[in-house]
């Protein structure tokens, strides 16, 4: 840096620090007060008078005085042909790299640019709506002129260019409502989408954002805001708003609480995705003869291309039936519907009626059953605020963010992709009609206070109601809604081969349609809700329960289940008095010397090497301990045995040098930094006495952590409590274990006192911080 | 001395400073990585006779870092540290 532009350079720097560190008031004056920054250090740098022929231009939201704290300085060097402009490029962007500015540079001709922009979406995108900063505006006129006219000439093919790119950056970064991270610009419904329907408009010379997409200003602002605030707040933050970063934003902006934010910025991103759907969709059919499907759609409706019209005349209004018909043609068919009609649906100010006709609920169940693209269909009418004239109660779910790790997306979607699912597998009941609404309605209750399964219930029988359902059947999805967890929580949690929990999962559902239905509902609803909410050992386990349960309710005996069956017998033969094991990718069996903490020790090694458990039996023969393990191996490796065994041995002879292998683990072990922002299981134990007759079940609930199994069980096996039966549950960063436990006669244990201490000890252990 | 071939690139993404690339695209740039194993008071000399050898003065020249070794060990001899280089 040469000495003349020191004191520009630091003045620039200081100026930049005061206003990153001045209370924020207003996130968009903040941005533009950067971007002007940026501008007079880019004039100072520039040689003055500008050497004729050059300019220096701004593009992207440095263009549109958007600039963020992390934004980089998005600069082109124009010039004319022929100009030697290598020490002038020099004088600016080594000062801006000196100062450790992020800095998006360029230096090209016109004719250079135009070809770029021909070649890479992204070059095209960004150099629309330039942005002169300092020099021949002339040139800037050029470019300008050249990029329309090269839009003109080669419109389909660079159209198609621009919308497959936004496409697979969709595919890449999800939808921005239904995310509960997402990235407010890459992803569908974000900044970038925005950009380009202002990119595309300025090449097509004409308003896109014509009446039914005005909001889109609106949306973009609100992203803009939250984008500002979240770089403020967390500078090294990218444009991904994490649970971590989502209370700090949201109290920046005035918001009362993140959920607040989160529904904003949902509501931004469907209103851009939106827009954005429906200008490629249009723009894509003035150039391609759109395929129109051979459909003969009932009146008033029409075809224009793939888009479905509202055709009225004779002054006629439209009507709530004509709305479900509406949906349901454009749900079934594939096809999208005109904003204008959702406009005139919109204007309309249609009420829900009291009872729906026959006809209408039956449009409204086809609708629900036309898989995956029933959920487009819903969306369309959702962003004019239809669907929820034909449910209400739709409001307080709408746009609402679930704070967990295991959820991935917002109440509304979840409930949509539970019904997409159920629509596939409705084949597997003989009610599907009940399935599909009992789908809908299963998490209604979560924008109520309370437990949301509780609220929801009493929602329900309005509902029904109104969807003109009869008594039975509406008893049938009232129970449907009120234990939508039941066979996932108790296949989970609880030992299904226990007679006391099949009674108890038979009580509370009745008869066997329900069962058949709540099994199908179960799988529809975890696949809804994010990958670690389903697997082949959750899916085995809920279908073992419901095929027990229905048994029970047909008056069979249950089958017979007796552990240990003759399945140790080879490895009792190797133990010879000692141990011995047999392993494979999911499971493990052990047997030894009856002792205890057997377990705890066993637990805590399987620890040390990195596999979890998640399920666990124990018995014996003799003076021998049988355990039977299913294990979820350590992601992206097998586990390895022979470490384990060594290990395991070493546990055997030196029981208490375990406690201090796990401490070096936990030192050692760089476990991924658990998300701030997700609201955490407290800490607490549950004693359930009367689930079940062989044994005393004691739940333990806690955030999750290296040997917490092994510190549970020892605090059993300390108080000489057996463990006949554990289940291990992994929700996000939460764990649910439950186990069987029976006193040192092998009966549940019978001492309220027992299970007083027990409880204490378990808390003091779970409270403890990471060993 | 060891001398490894490397790729890379510093505050200016690859980017030359007349730079015609597409938008946001971050070019690895080959380079030479060279480890040097000195006494510590030799450690300014040889900074400054790669410095002296290397500078263009053109963004790209690189750059060097000084760490102190801990434990130096020949393997053949098993001599320690200074008598190691």
């Amino acid at each position: 840096m040469t000495s003349d532009l020191k004191p520009v350079i630091e003045q620039f720097k200081r100026e930049r620090t005061t206003l990153l560190e001045k209370p924020v008031v207003d996130a968009r004056q903040i941005a533009r007060e950067l971007t002007l920054l940026c501008d007079s250090l880019l004039k100072s740098l520039y040689p003055s008078p500008p050497p004729p022929g050059t300019a220096l231009i701004a593009l992207g939201s440095y263009a549109d005085f958007e600039m963020t704290p992390n934004s980089d300085i998005d600069v082109v060097l124009l010039h004319k042909p022929k100009l030697s402009v290598e020490s002038l490029a020099q004088s600016i962007w080594y000062p801006l790299w000196d100062v450790g500015l992020k800095v998006d540079n360029s230096v090209r001709t016109p004719k250079e640019a135009i070809k770029m922009a021909i070649a890479d979406p992204r070059v095209l995108n960004g150099l629309c709506r330039p942005r002169l900063i300092v020099g021949d505006a002339d040139l800037v006129s050029e470019l300008d002129k050249s990029l329309r006219e090269t839009w003109t000439k080669k419109r389909k093919s660079l159209l198609a260019v621009v919308i497959e790119y936004a496409q697979q950056r969709h595919r890449e970064s999800g939808e921005l409502a239904y995310l509960l991270e997402p990235d407010l610009k890459d992803a569908k419904g974000g900044l970038r989408d925005f950009a380009i329907i202002k990119a595309l408009e300025y090449l097509e010379d004409t308003d896109l954002l014509g009446s039914g997409l005005m909001g889109v200003y609106d949306a973009q602002k609100s992203l803009h805001d939250t984008r500002v605030m979240l770089h403020l707040k967390n500078p090294r933050s990218s444009n991904r708003l994490l649970l971590q970063d989502q209370d700090s934003v949201a109290e920046g902006l005035g918001f009362q609480d993140a959920d607040m934010l989160m529904e904003e910025v949902a509501q931004a991103g469907k209103t851009i995705s939106f827009a954005f759907d429906t200008i490629s969709r249009r723009l894509t059919a003035s150039v391609t003869k759109p395929s129109t499907p051979k459909l003969n759609l009932p009146i008033p409706f029409s075809l224009h291309g793939d888009e479905i019209l509202l055709t009225l005349h004779d002054g006629s209004r439209p009507t709530f039936s004509m709305l479900l018909k509406l949906a349901l043609i454009a749900a079934s068919n594939g096809l999208h519907i005109s904003e204008r009609s959702l406009e005139e649906f919109a204007d309309a100010n249609l009420e829900t009626p009291k009872t729906f006709s026959e006809d209408e609920f039956h449009s409204f169940i086809s609708f629900l059953s036309a898989g995956p693209a029933m959920i487009q269909a819903a969306e369309a009418l959702d962003h004019f605020r239809l669907f929820e004239i034909i449910i209400p109660e739709w409001k307080q779910v709408r746009c609402k963010p679930q704070r967990n790790a295991y959820h991935i997306y917002t109440v509304d979607r979840h409930l949509l992709e539970t019904v997409v699912n159920a629509a596939i597998l409705r084949r597997r009941v003989k009610r599907p009609d009940l399935l599909l609404i009992a789908a809908l309605l299963h998490d209604i209750g979560k924008g109520l206070p309370g437990d949301h399964t509780e609220a929801g219930v009493k929602t329900i029988p309005q509902i029904c109601a109104r969807f003109g359902m009869n008594e039975k059947d509406k008893d049938i999805v009232l129970c449907l809604v009120q234990n939508h967890l039941t066979l996932a929580d108790t296949a989970t949690r609880r030992d299904i081969s226990d007679p006391t929990t099949i009674t108890k999962v038979a009580e509370l559902l009745q008869e066997p349609l329900v069962v058949e239905l709540l099994e199908v509902l179960t799988e529809a609803d975890s696949l809804a809700t994010g990958t670690s909410a389903w697997s082949g050992w959750k899916a085995n386990l809920v279908s073992e329960l419901a095929s027990r349960t229905l048994r029970a309710l047909e008056g069979l005996q249950p089958e017979s289940d007796i552990f240990p069956g003759d399945e140790f017998d080879y490895l009792l033969s190797q133990a010879d008095n000692g141990w011995a094991m047999d392993a494979n990718a999911d499971s493990l069996k052990i047997v030894a010397p009856d002792k205890p903490g057997l377990f705890s020790l066993v637990a805590g090694t399987l620890a040390l090497v990195g596999t979890d458990i998640v399920a666990a039996r124990v018995g014996s023969k003799g003076p021998m301990a049988l355990e039977n393990f299913v294990l979820q191996p350590p992601e992206g490796r097998p586990s390895d045995w022979n470490r384990f065994r060594r290990e395991l041995q070493k546990s055997f002879e030196e029981p208490g040098s375990l406690q201090q292998r796990l401490q070096e683990k936990v030192k050692n072990y760089s476990r991924a930094r658990r998300r701030s922002g997700v609201q955490l299981v407290p800490p607490r134990v549950v004693v359930a006495p009367d689930e079940s007759s062989r044994a005393t079940v004691v739940e333990v609930w806690a955030p999750n952590r290296i040997g917490l199994l092994h510190d549970v069980t020892a605090v059993m096996a300390n108080m000489s409590l057996s463990i006949a039966h554990a289940k291990v549950l992994t929700l996000g960063d939460d764990v649910v274990d439950s186990f069987y436990l029976t006193d040192s006669d092998g009966a549940p244990i019978a001492n309220p006192e027992i299970l007083t201490e027990l409880s204490a000890a378990l808390m003091d252990v779970l409270g403890s911080p990471q060993l | 001395m060891t001398v490894n071939e490397a790729q890379g690139y510093g505050r200016q993404s690859g980017h030359s400073e007349v730079y015609r690339g597409a938008e946001y695209q971050v070019s690895f740039v080959p380079k030479v990585r060279i480890e040097i194993a000195v006494d510590d008071a030799m450690a300014d000399q040889v900074v400054d006779t790669i410095v002296a050898a290397a500078q263009t003065g053109k963004i790209g020249d690189g750059k060097i870092w000084v760490v102190p070794i801990d434990e130096l060990v020949r393997v053949r001899t098993n001599e320690r540290g200074t008598d190691a280089l």
